[in-house]
C-alpha cells in the first residue's frame, strides 16, 4: 500500500506539473491539441489521487502499522468508522484530503466550463494544475503519508479522543474544502486577467464555485461552533480562536464575493472589484491555511499543526504578490461597461455589504496578527481576545444586518427616495411594531439587542412580504393553488430567492447568537448526589453518578433531575470521561434545547469521594436557532445554484429591445 | 519572519525571544506557588460553596476576560486545565474578599503579565488594535464615496460597444423580471 500511495502521489505530480505547463504553452501559442492535453491530465491527477486515498483507507482498514501515519492515528481498538476521521486527523493525511479535494474540484469545473470559454478555459486550467503541483510537493517531499516505519508496531497510538465525535466526521472535511474549493473562482479570475479577455465569461462558473466555496466553509463554521458547544464543555460556540478567525475570514470575503458577482452578472458592472475580491478571499483562505499548517499563532485548533508554516507562507507571500500583481498589470482592460445611474441604488447597496463585509474581515485580521505584530516590535505580549472581537465586528454585524433588510428593498439602477419611502414604509411600519411589542414584552433595555431585534425582523418581514404578495399574484394570475404558486414564484428567480433563504437562516443566526450574547446566565457549583441547585428558571437536581471503567478510560454519567416551578421536566445525563494515557478529560455536556433556551450541564469533575462533582450550569437563550439555520443555509445555497432554465420569460410582456437581447442571449 | 530585512530587526527578534523566554522562565514558577496553594489545602476546601449571585455574575465575567497561560487560545472560562482551574478559583477569593473586578484583573496581570489579559487595554501602544478597525472604515468608506463619484461620472459617457454578450443584452429583461416579482 505504501508503495501504491508514493507512486500515485508522484504520477498525480507529474500530471499536473505537465498540466499546468501545457495549458500555459499551449494557450499562449494556440496549439488546441496541446490545450486538450493539459485539461486531460487534470482529470487524470484527480484519478491518481483517487487510488492513493483509496491506499491510505485500505491501510488504516487492514491496520498497517509499518505505514508510520497509521500506527500514529488508529489503534486495533478503534472502530472502523472512525478510519473516516483519522484519515486527516494528523497533517500528512490531511494534506492528502486538501490535495485530493482541490484535486477533485479542479476535474469537475474544468468538464462543466462550458467550450466556449476557449482561453479561459485553458488558463485556468493551467493555474489550477499549478496550485495544485505545488501542494503535491509540498506532500510528496515533506509530509508524505505513506512513509514506512522501521518495524512495525503491534499496535497504533490511536486516535484523539476529542475528534470522536459526529461533528468531527464534517466540519474538519468541510472547513478544508471549503478552503481549497476558493481555487476555482480564484483560478477562474486569474484565468480572466491571463487572458486578456475583458468580457464576463468567468462570471456565472465563477458564481457557482464561489457559493460552493461560501456553503462548504460556512457549513464547515456552524458544524465547529456545533461541536464546540456540544464537547468543548464551556457553553460557548464561538471563541474567535485563530483558526477559527482564519476561516471565517475568506468565508467573509467570499460572502462579499458572491454578493457583488450578481451586479457583473446582472449590469456588467464592478469587474475590477470583484477579481479584486476574489483575489482577497483567496488570499484570506491561503493565511487560513498558513494559520492552520503551523502558524505561529496559538490556537485550539494544534491537531494537524506541523513544522510546514514557512511553506505556506511563502506560498501565501507568492499567491499574493502573483495575484495582485497580474490585477494591476491588467488594470486598464477591467472597466465597467455601465456606468453607475444613481448613488442610490441596489448597486451601492452592495458596494456598502462589501464595505461592511470586508471591514469585519479586517478587524479580525488585526486582531490576530496585531499581537505578533506587538512581540516582533515592541516586544510587549498582548491578547487581542473575544471581548475585542465582539465588541468590534459586534456594530459592524448589526449595520450588516440591517443593510440585509434595506438592501434587496431597492430597486437595480436607480431609485428616487420617494421609491424607497414606497418600498420601506410597510416593513418599517410592521417592524417597529413588533420590536416594541418584544421590547416591552421582554423588558430588553440593551440598546445593541434592540436594534439587532429590528434589523432582523426588518429582513424577515421584507422578505417574507415579498413572498406572499408574490404567491397572491401568482395565485391570481394562473389560478395555481398557493403552495404551487410559492414554488413556482422561487423558482421563478432562484438566485435571488434562494439569496433570501440564505438571509432568513441568517436572521436565526443573528436570534441565536444575541439571545446568548446577552442574556445567557453560568453558574459553577460543587454537589453532592442527593443536593440540587438552581439556575435561571431551572433547578437541577444531582441524582446520581454511574461510572464505567474501560480500558484507556474512565465514564462517568451523571444523572440529574430537572424541573422548573416544581414541575418535573425529566432526566438529563452530563458525561464525562477520563484518558489517563492522554492525560485529558473529555466531556459532554447534557443538553435541553428548546426554541427558547437551553440548558447546559457540563460535569467538569469528580471528586475523590466519588459522590462530590464539580458541574458548571448554564441557561442559552435561543441558541436551538442557530443549529436549525443550518439546514436553510444549505437549502438557500442549493436554490440558488439550482441551474436556471429560461422559461421565466414567459410571464414578462417584452418590449422589443429586450426580447431581441433575449433571443440573442439564450441562443 | 523579520530577519530577512537587514541587521536592526534581527536583533530586535532575539530580544524578543529572550524576553519571551524569560517570561516562560519565570511563569511555571508562579503557576507552581498557586497550584501549591491550592492543592496543600485541605481536600474539603476544594469543594467551593457557590459564590452569591451578583458575584458569580461578575465571576463569569472575569473569567471571560482573561486568557489561560497555558492553553492556547483559551480563556480560564473555557479551559479545563488545572492552571485554569487554579485562576478561577483565585478570581473567586478576590472577589469573595471585596475586590473590585478591577483589582481581581489587575492582581493577574502582576502575577502573569499583560498577555493574560483578553482585551487589550485602551492606552498606549496596545490602542492601535482598536484604532485600527475604525480607520480601515473611514478610509474604506472613503474610498467607497470616490469610486461611487468615478463611476457616476460615467454615467454620460456612451460604453455601449464595449457591452457584454453574457449579461449586457439581458440587463433590460432581468430589470423587468425584477419588477414582475417583486417590488424592485
Amino acid at each position: 500500500m505504501a508503495d501504491l500511495g508514493t507512486a500515485t502521489i508522484t504520477l498525480a505530480l507529474a500530471l499536473a506539473a505537465y498540466g499546468s505547463v501545457a495549458s500555459f504553452v499551449g494557450a499562449n501559442g494556440r496549439q488546441e491539441a496541446l490545450v486538450v492535453s493539459g485539461r486531460r491530465a487534470n482529470y487524470m491527477a484527480a484519478l491518481a489521487l483517487g487510488v492513493a486515498v483509496l491506499a491510505l483507507v485500505t491501510a488504516f482498514l487492514s491496520n498497517d502499522f509499518s505505514i508510520r501515519y497509521v500506527a500514529e492515528h488508529s489503534n486495533l481498538a478503534m472502530p472502523r468508522i472512525y478510519t473516516w476521521v483519522a484519515f486527516y486527523a494528523g497533517n500528512e493525511g490531511s494534506l492528502l484530503f486538501v490535495a485530493f479535494a482541490l484535486s477533485g474540484m479542479a476535474a469537475v469545473s474544468m468538464a462543466m466550463t462550458p467550450r466556449r470559454a476557449g482561453a479561459l478555459r485553458a488558463y485556468t486550467n493551467g493555474v489550477l494544475m499549478l496550485i495544485l503541483t505545488f501542494f503535491l510537493v509540498v506532500l510528496l517531499v515533506l509530509a508524505n503519508p505513506f512513509v514506512e516505519l522501521a518495524a512495525a508496531p503491534f499496535d497504533g497510538i490511536g486516535i484523539n479522543p476529542l475528534l470522536t465525535h459526529p461533528g468531527m466526521f464534517v466540519h474538519p472535511p468541510m472547513l478544508m474544502t471549503g478552503l481549497v474549493a476558493i481555487t476555482v473562482p480564484f483560478a477562474l479570475g486569474m484565468g480572466t486577467l491571463l487572458s486578456g479577455r475583458i468580457d464576463d465569461e468567468w462570471v456565472d462558473s465563477a458564481r457557482v464555485w464561489g457559493l460552493v466555496a461560501w456553503a462548504l466553509l460556512g457549513t464547515g463554521l456552524l458544524l465547529g461552533a456545533w461541536w464546540a458547544y456540544t464537547i468543548l464543555g464551556w457553553g460557548g460556540y464561538w471563541a474567535w480562536d485563530p483558526v477559527e478567525n482564519a476561516a471565517f475570514m475568506p468565508w467573509l470575503a467570499l460572502t462579499a464575493f458572491i454578493h457583488s458577482i450578481m451586479v457583473q452578472k446582472r449590469r456588467g458592472m464592478f469587474r475590477m472589484w470583484n477579481i479584486a475580491l476574489i483575489n482577497i478571499a483567496y488570499t484570506l483562505g491561503a493565511f487560513g491555511i498558513f494559520i492552520n499548517r503551523g502558524g505561529p499563532v496559538p490556537s485550539v485548533h494544534s491537531f494537524g499543526a506541523s513544522t510546514l508554516g514557512w511553506v505556506f507562507l511563502t506560498f501565501l507571500g507568492v499567491a499574493t504578490l502573483a495575484s495582485f500583481g497580474l490585477f494591476f498589470y491588467r488594470l486598464a482592460v477591467l472597466r465597467s461597461t455601465h456606468a453607475l445611474e444613481s448613488t442610490l441604488s441596489r448597486e451601492t447597496a452592495f458596494l456598502v455589504n462589501n464595505l461592511l463585509l470586508l471591514g469585519i474581515a479586517f478587524a479580525t485580521l488585526w486582531g490576530v496578527v496585531f499581537p505578533l505584530i506587538s512581540e516582533l516590535t515592541t516586544g510587549r505580549t498582548i491578547t487581542v481576545g473575544e471581548p475585542f472581537f465582539n465588541q468590534v465586528n459586534g456594530p459592524m454585524m448589526l449595520a450588516l444586518i440591517v443593510l440585509m433588510g434595506v438592501g434587496p428593498l431597492l430597486p437595480w439602477r436607480t431609485a428616487t427616495w420617494a421609491t424607497v419611502r414606497r418600498a420601506l414604509v410597510v416593513p418599517v411600519a410592521i417592524t417597529a411594531a413588533i420590536t416594541a411589542a418584544v421590547a416591552v414584552l421582554f423588558e430588553i433595555r440593551i440598546i445593541a439587542v434592540l436594534v439587532g431585534t429590528a434589523a432582523s425582523t426588518l429582513v424577515a418581514v421584507s422578505v417574507l412580504r415579498e413572498w406572499v404578495r408574490g404567491t397572491i399574484a401568482r395565485h391570481r394570475a394562473t389560478g395555481a393553488a398557493y403552495p404551487l404558486a410559492f414554488a413556482a414564484l422561487i423558482a421563478s428567480n432562484r438566485p435571488r430567492y434562494g439569496g433570501y433563504v440564505v438571509h432568513l437562516a441568517i436572521v436565526m443566526l443573528a436570534f441565536g447568537i444575541i439571545g446568548s450574547t446577552f442574556y445567557s446566565t453560568t453558574r459553577d457549583v460543587f454537589m453532592r448526589v442527593g443536593d440540587s441547585t438552581t439556575v435561571g428558571v431551572y433547578t437541577v437536581e444531582f441524582a446520581a453518578v454511574e461510572t464505567t471503567t474501560f480500558a484507556d478510560r474512565t465514564e462517568r454519567e451523571a444523572v440529574l433531575r430537572i424541573s422548573r416551578d416544581g414541575k418535573p421536566l425529566g432526566t438529563m445525563r452530563a458525561w464525562n470521561g477520563v484518558y489517563p494515557s492522554f492525560q485529558m478529560v473529555s466531556t459532554r455536556a447534557a443538553i435541553r434545547s428548546t426554541p427558547v433556551d437551553d440548558l447546559y450541564v457540563i460535569f467538569s469533575e469528580v471528586q475523590p469521594d466519588g459522590q462530590t462533582a464539580a458541574f458548571r450550569l448554564l441557561v442559552n437563550p435561543m441558541v436551538w436557532w442557530m443549529w436549525v439555520a443550518g439546514p436553510f443555509v444549505i437549502l438557500g445555497t442549493v436554490i440558488a445554484l439550482w441551474p436556471a432554465r429560461q422559461r421565466a420569460a414567459a410571464y414578462v410582456e417584452l418590449p422589443d429591445r429586450a426580447g431581441a437581447g433575449l433571443a440573442e442571449g439564450a441562443s | 519572519m523579520a530577519g530577512a530585512s537587514g541587521a536592526g530587526p534581527v536583533i530586535t527578534v532575539a530580544h524578543v525571544r529572550q524576553q519571551r523566554t524569560q517570561a516562560r522562565w519565570w511563569l511555571p514558577g508562579v503557576l507552581a506557588v498557586a497550584l501549591v496553594a491550592l492543592l496543600t489545602s485541605p481536600a474539603h476546601a476544594q469543594v467551593q460553596e457557590p459564590l452569591p449571585l451578583e458575584l458569580e455574575v461578575q465571576a463569569q465575567a472575569l473569567y471571560e476576560s482573561v486568557m489561560c497561560p497555558q492553553c492556547a487560545g483559551q480563556t480560564i472560562s473555557q479551559s479545563h486545565s488545572q492552571i485554569a482551574k487554579a485562576m478561577r478559583a483565585a478570581v473567586r477569593e478576590g472577589l469573595l474578599a471585596g475586590e473590585s473586578p478591577e483589582e481581581v484583573l489587575d492582581s493577574l496581570v502582576v502575577s502573569f503579565g499583560e498577555g493574560v489579559l483578553a482585551s487589550p487595554p485602551t492606552r498606549g501602544w496596545p490602542l492601535l488594535v482598536w484604532l485600527g478597525p475604525p480607520v480601515a472604515l473611514v478610509l474604506g468608506g472613503a474610498a467607497l464615496v470616490l469610486a461611487v463619484r468615478g463611476l457616476r461620472r460615467g454615467a454620460g459617457r456612451d460604453t455601449a460597444p464595449a457591452e457584454s454578450k453574457a449579461t449586457g443584452d439581458l440587463a433590460p429583461y432581468l430589470d423587468l423580471v425584477d419588477r414582475e416579482i417583486g417590488e424592485a
